[in-house]
């Protein structure tokens, strides 16, 4: 295959293992995101795939070839690093033209190929500033130039967004994703922000020192079949509540503490087991406030319920409503121009549809 | 605690580096005030200002009714908390929270029962003896900011204390944040470039560019009214919508004429725009207030779909018409398919018009 194969790659540090049988792959021209918590092995899964460090266990393939034993240098893989790594001494078209006068490219071919990295980045004007005088957004860029100038097969990004801005993260997103369809090789994107996931990569890799689940970004998303991949996705934005799958007339139904809210989902039969525990889950943005006056009632594709809404959190154009359903915290995410105004009891709505149920395990059951 | 006036502040490092330039603010006592900026704006620096770590060129720094411009930062007794987590390492977390509260030679029973009531308000994951170099950054970053708390501090300076922690735990410790501002009367500063957490955490919020403080004022103010169209852009996310526009004068009515569109603008805003006909105007408008409507309602305008971003819990669509190019934030239920016509109303009630300078007129 041409691009990156990861294969049963085992790591230890001492004693402690720090990644555990990973297995992974990226066609050349495709952008992977992997996605974890910090030490989860992230930056340690890119090292090894560098050659920076040695695997314990497994291989290394980088278009068909076991590069296992071969040298950081000789593998054409381009690490960029959280921080920017430039020479301070070096204006911005040096810093680029400097790996490829290393490998020791004509000056006229290095101006070619410099001014062409400067132009599709929108750096040609900068290019003869130092990198003192240039924002956090703008060496970042440089330091992907640097990668970029290398034509590698492979490029590896190790949180490179964590020291920039909110804003200038909005607009590197977009810009990084254009950029890395013109390079044509495997993009591997460490990340612990799903927004990066969600908003640049084909396909995420879930780690936690295994990988929990892997395939195209929105299936997973919308699709997890574990618990923690929803939690990974989702930081904070969840609601989780235990229930007990019980058969009352002939029916199955999954009873939990909230509001004396009984599921009964037809999909339930066969898949849960009598007296077992399972937790319903489902997001912030799934659960609706509604007012009093309309009846809904009459669909029964929805679950209806009393809380107490305590608190509300404007984080911008979304506002997040603090929840409590009998002894449940529960959060709900609302546009911020339709948040409620005052606190106290309020009735919200969860259509069926969106709520996941995974057994005690986290492994999904619907 | 106390009220912090800021008043004519410049600061210039160096020979001619301006990074504040001639700022006036009063943060309020008890309140939480953000200060939003993009790096290099002189947040920082005007915190460490307040904090007595820098010296201003010019101006002064008032506590209450004080001037403390000439006080060194013991004599200021602020707690301050950083980017990066500062814990004494070898330490445990008791006597980190312990040292700067006997410096003040508060009592030790006092010492204790304060530190029991602070790691149970912050919820301390690991137990007092714990040595502090061996927490994670989010557990550092709750004993510095219980630290800070230990003291009788006039006020509270926060730089930035959740970037450097991961996004779950960001937002749980934001939370307590904000449970620090509603149950304990303290005066807070926290700047930050991160806009959930000014507008999450602020009562009011400032908003700084080059050395200056553009906007001062509660979220909806700046949300809904931004004085320009920098604060539209920077504040939102994506940030606000903006359309070069013309003011066209057709019978008694007042139209904006963007490519071949032409939008009848109601009373309140055309009154507002008198004396402009004719002149470039810029008008705004916020992704999520966007509305797609049905083609046969009349009410939209079509735009062309040139790219999708599907972000989970929504949908950012980029849209233009001839060169102009808009953003869209909507519900990801939506169904919508690249190079298809969307079609686009514009709320009256958001829309802001601004002068091509990039000012709010209306």
């Amino acid at each position: 295959m041409e691009g990156l194969v990861v294969e049963n790659v085992t790591k230890y540090y001492g004693q402690k293992i720090v990644l555990k049988d990973v297995t992974l792959s990226a066609k050349a021209g495709t952008f992977t995101v992997v996605l974890g918590p910090p030490g989860a092995g992230k930056t340690t899964l890119l090292r090894i795939i560098a050659g920076i460090e040695k695997q314990d266990k497994g291989r290394i393939l980088i278009d068909g070839i076991d590069v296992s034993n071969t040298p950081p240098q000789k593998r054409n893989v381009a690490l960029v690093f959280q921080s920017f790594a430039l020479y301070p001494h070096m204006t911005v078209y040096e810093n680029i033209a400097s790996p490829l006068r290393a490998r020791k490219m004509p000056e006229t071919e290095v101006k070619r190929k410099v001014d062409q990295i400067l132009e599709i980045l929108g750096l040609s004007e900068l290019r003869d500033r130092y990198p003192r005088e240039l924002s956090g957004g703008q060496a970042q860029r440089v330091s992907i130039g640097r990668a970029m100038a290398k034509d590698a097969r492979i490029y590896l990004f190790d949180e490179p967004f964590t020291n920039l801005d909110f804003k200038i993260r909005e607009s590197m997103r977009e810009e990084l994703k254009r950029l890395c369809k013109l390079l044509k090789a495997s993009i591997i994107f460490a990340a612990s922000d799903p927004l990066d996931a969600l908003s640049m990569a084909d396909n995420v890799v879930i780690l936690n020192k295994e990988v929990i689940e892997q395939g195209v970004t929105k299936e997973i998303y919308d699709n997890p079949l574990k618990l923690e991949t929803m939690k990974i996705f989702n930081p904070g934005l969840l609601n989780s509540v235990e229930a007990i799958a019980v058969e009352k007339n002939g029916r199955i139904i999954l009873s939990t503490s909230l509001s004396d809210l009984e599921i009964e989902l037809e999909a339930l039969r066969g898949k849960v087991e009598v007296g077992s525990k399972y937790f319903v889950v489902f997001k912030g943005h799934d659960l609706q406030l509604i007012g009093e006056s309309r009846d809904y009632s009459a669909r029964d594709n929805v679950i209806i319920f009393d809380c107490e809404l305590y608190f509300t959190e404007i984080t911008g154009p979304e506002t997040i409503c603090y929840l409590e359903a009998n002894g449940h915290k529960l959060i709900a995410i609302t546009p911020t121009s339709l948040r409620p105004r005052g606190y106290g009891k309020i009735k919200v709505l969860l259509p069926k549809e969106k709520i996941y149920i995974f057994d005690i395990n986290g492994k999904r059951v619907l | 605690m106390v009220k912090i006036f800021v008043e004519n502040v410049t600061h210039i490092y160096g020979k001619n580096v301006e990074a504040l330039n001639n700022v006036t603010i009063e943060f309020e006592k008890g309140k939480l005030s953000a200060i939003l900026g993009p790096s290099g704006c002189g947040k920082t620096t005007l915190l460490r200002i307040i904090a007595g770590l820098l010296r201003p060129t010019y101006g002064r720094i008032y506590f209450d009714d004080v001037d403390v411009t000439d006080f060194p930062p013991e004599k200021r007794n602020v707690g301050m908390v950083f980017q990066f987590p500062v814990v004494y390492p070898t330490l445990s977390i008791y006597e980190n929270l312990a040292l700067p509260a006997r410096a003040q030679k508060i009592p030790e029973t006092e010492i204790r029962r304060r530190i029991k009531e602070l790691s149970e308000f912050l919820e301390f994951e690991e137990p007092l003896d714990k040595i502090a170099g061996k927490l994670s950054a989010e557990e550092k970053q709750k004993v510095a900011l219980a630290r800070a708390l230990m003291k009788n501090s006039n006020c509270l300076l926060l730089d930035e204390p959740l970037t450097n922690i991961d996004p779950a735990a960001r937002i749980t410790l934001r939370r307590k944040i904000v449970d620090l501002k509603l149950q304990k009367e303290v005066t807070i500063i926290y700047v930050t470039h991160d806009q959930t957490e000014a507008c999450s955490l602020g009562d009011k919020i400032a908003v700084m560019k080059d050395g200056k403080v553009l906007q001062y004022g509660i979220l909806d103010e700046i949300y809904n009214y931004p004085k320009n169209t920098f604060i539209g852009f920077f504040l939102g996310s994506p940030g606000m919508n903006f359309i070069n526009c013309r003011l066209v004068s057709k019978d008694s009515e007042k139209l904006l004429e963007f490519e071949d569109v032409r939008i009848k603008l109601p009373k309140e805003i055309a009154y507002a725009l008198e004396g402009l006909s004719q002149q470039q105007l810029i008008l705004g408008i916020r992704p999520e207030y966007l509305q797609v409507v049905e083609k046969e309602s009349n009410e939209g305008i079509p735009f062309k779909v040139e790219y999708i971003e599907y972000l989970g819990s929504s949908i950012v669509a980029t849209l233009t018409r001839g060169e102009t190019m808009i953003k869209i934030r909507c519900k990801p239920d939506i169904f919508i398919k690249e190079n298809e016509l969307l079609h686009i109303k514009i709320p009256y009630e958001y829309m802001r018009i601004f002068d091509s300078n990039g000012n709010l007129i209306v």
